[in-house]
């Protein structure tokens, strides 16, 4: 009788792109993100569908560190995907598809403000990396706690764009340093140079704080 | 364990150093249970200066930005477009080869029809939406059971209850066979969606050629290809029915309804998914299932469990598999069923109008009624259980307080 108990796991897969509805849900990592690629570039719509459904939410917010005109993003999501999509004849295989999207979707934000600031005779100002750190989102404890994560906050906010643009790679998007490496155009030490030179800051913010501990690892050590 | 040995690296490790572990800013960004065991440990020996750790975190909890968020709904709009300009400039490659004048016809064709037509097509029918909710009801009312095979083609059942199964060989109807065939769209190759109309009143039963077979009760409508695909079986219910389905991992078997998405491989189940009504609910009997509630995203049944949507979102509880399946045997049985609900169900059941006030139609009822009785039966035993009177007027059931 067909009253088997089935495991929903082994089909998991195979109906992923039946309906947009079903896109909604978070893609679950059947597929290694290389394979995927492959299998999209020999000619599989449903890895193409996937790829869309798995990267889309990342590039949007991605896109969002470059500018505040939503549809603007969008656009150009839809521009990268389009051109992958007829292109996929002629494109390599890469071994890190995220970064590929990522660097793509830069690209195509950043030809289209220097497409727009040609058309108003304007000179081209390479499009800034903006970032908002905010106390409110993250929970309080207690006073001491807030005054100390409003000094953070000020610290951040002076740090130069590139550095907040590195920042965001390495410690909100756990980017590794090659990968930032080929985002940025930078080379790794440089790349290390400015995550250290932000942190530094903020040790020496919160020095004064340390001194009586940071006093008693130094008599632990000299016993 | 020899692991934790292997990290004494740890022992002098400032924040700064820490900022640069990848294994560090991995279990900031994603920690998991084991992560957190093993930073735990490295803090309670001694290994690693909590300082300097808490430091770092602190660090990277501060630099953690508000995300700006794609929705739903946009990232489907935008697939969407994606998906137009794809079909468009694979018809632009294609055209080439083709007489340029049928050029402009084509444009015009895209843009008119893109949406409806290239659904259908299939080259990209792996990107291509389905379409079955698409299909329309008929028009009019329909008093009769009707089958309705294609624009041109429709048969109407006077009787009360009709079995159609679906073979290789053509159309079954009460387990006669008929000159009726399955239908295939032979330029395109794409199913033809047949429809089931079972109206007020009525029932009947609907076998698919896989052999999964369906109950449809009262008021319902149910649209499925004449012939499922390779990779998938589909349907979509407007009403009330019981499906039990025969496994094929191959071929998922999706059924779809206004607000709800349920996928299954092999399982027997009960919908409830009238498109007038406000709640839909799924009812697993046996197996699994899962529900895709839109927005209110996907839920996983278990045997027993019942998903009920309403405008408030989903809800998942443990029900008693029989009050809910009992219809289809005659039997409708309930328990603690607020009566409004139950005078519904008779008057889709039996086709006829009950109006009740709002005042009774919370009261708690728990029972049994036999429908292969007449409504008039019926009606006189829950008035001899339920504080309530009912009159008839005309062909109207009046059910009100006592």
């Amino acid at each position: 009788m067909f009253f088997n108990l089935y495991c929903i796991l082994i089909r998991i897969y195979s109906i992923e792109y039946r309906s947009t509805t079903y896109m909604l849900a978070n893609g679950s990592d059947t597929y290694h993100e290389k394979e995927l690629w492959d299998k999209f570039l020999s000619g599989d719509d449903k890895a193409y569908t996937h790829l869309y459904k798995k990267y889309v939410r990342n590039l949007f917010s991605y896109g969002m560190r470059f500018t505040t005109d939503r549809e603007l993003v969008k656009d150009c999501i839809q521009d990268v995907f389009v051109k992958i999509y007829s292109n996929r004849k002629q494109l390599n295989t890469t071994p890190d598809v995220k970064i590929y999207l990522l660097t793509a979707l830069k690209n195509t934000l950043f030809n289209v403000f220097e497409k727009e600031s040609k058309a108003y005779t304007q000179e081209y100002v390479e499009p800034v990396f903006h970032t908002e750190y905010s106390i409110e989102d993250t929970i309080i404890r207690d006073e001491q706690d807030e005054e100390k994560r409003q000094k953070m906050v000020h610290i951040l906010e002076l740090l130069t764009p590139r550095q907040k643009e590195v920042i965001y790679y390495r410690f909100v998007e756990g980017l590794k340093i090659n990968e930032i490496c080929t985002l940025m155009d930078m080379n790794v030490q440089s790349v290390q140079n400015l995550i250290q030179r932000s942190i530094r800051k903020v040790r020496k913010t919160f020095e004064g704080k340390k001194n009586n501990t940071m006093n008693i690892n130094l008599k632990k050590g000299c016993l | 364990m020899c692991t934790y040995n292997l990290h004494t690296k740890y022992n002098n490790y400032t924040a700064e150093d820490l900022l640069k572990d990848e294994s560090f800013i991995n279990h900031s960004l994603h920690p998991d249970e084991k992560s957190e065991k093993y930073w735990k440990k490295l803090l309670d020996e001694d290994i690693l200066n909590r300082q300097e750790y808490e430091l770092a975190c602190f660090y990277i909890d501060s630099v953690q930005v508000q995300e700006e968020m794609i929705e739903d709904e946009e990232i489907i709009d935008l697939w969407g477009n994606i998906e137009v300009t794809n079909k468009r400039n694979l018809k632009a490659k294609r055209k080439l080869f083709y007489i340029i004048s049928s050029m402009a016809a084509g444009i015009l064709c895209l843009t008119i029809l893109s949406i409806s037509r290239f659904f259908q097509s299939s080259d990209l029918t792996t990107l291509a939406m389905t379409k079955i909710e698409d299909v329309k009801a008929p028009d009019m009312d329909v008093t009769d059971i009707r089958l309705i095979l294609s624009d041109e083609e429709a048969i109407s059942f006077e009787e009360k209850e009709v079995k159609i199964a679906y073979k290789q060989e053509g159309i079954e109807i009460n387990e006669k066979e008929t000159a009726l065939k399955n239908q295939r769209n032979e330029i395109t190759d794409t199913p033809v969606f047949n429809q089931l109309i079972v109206p007020k009143g009525k029932r009947s039963t609907l076998t698919f050629n896989d052999g999964s077979k369906i109950w449809v009760n009262a008021g319902s409508r149910v649209v499925y290809p004449a012939k499922f695909e390779t990779d998938q079986r589909e349907i979509y219910i407007d009403g009330e029915a019981y499906l039990e389905v025969v496994p094929d991992a191959a071929r998922p078997f999706i059924v779809k309804s206004k607000t709800i998405q349920i996928e299954v491989l092999g399982t027997s189940f009960n919908v409830t998914a009238y498109e007038a009504d406000s709640t839909q609910s799924v009812v697993l009997v046996n197996g699994s299932v899962k529900v895709n509630a839109g927005s209110f995203g996907e839920h996983l049944l278990s045997p027993s469990e019942m998903l009920a949507c309403s405008a408030n979102g989903p809800e998942i509880k443990k029900v008693n598999t029989s009050d809910f399946v009992s219809w289809k045997t005659g039997v409708y049985q309930f328990r603690s069923e607020p009566l409004g609900n139950i005078l519904k169900r008779l008057s889709r059941y039996y086709g006829k109008d009950i109006v009740f006030t709002s005042a009774i139609s919370d009261f708690k009822c728990s029972g049994k009624l036999d429908l292969r009785d007449e409504l008039e039966e019926v009606m006189k035993n829950i008035s001899g259980t339920a504080p309530v009177k009912y009159e008839l007027s005309g062909d109207t059931y009046i059910v009100s307080n006592l």
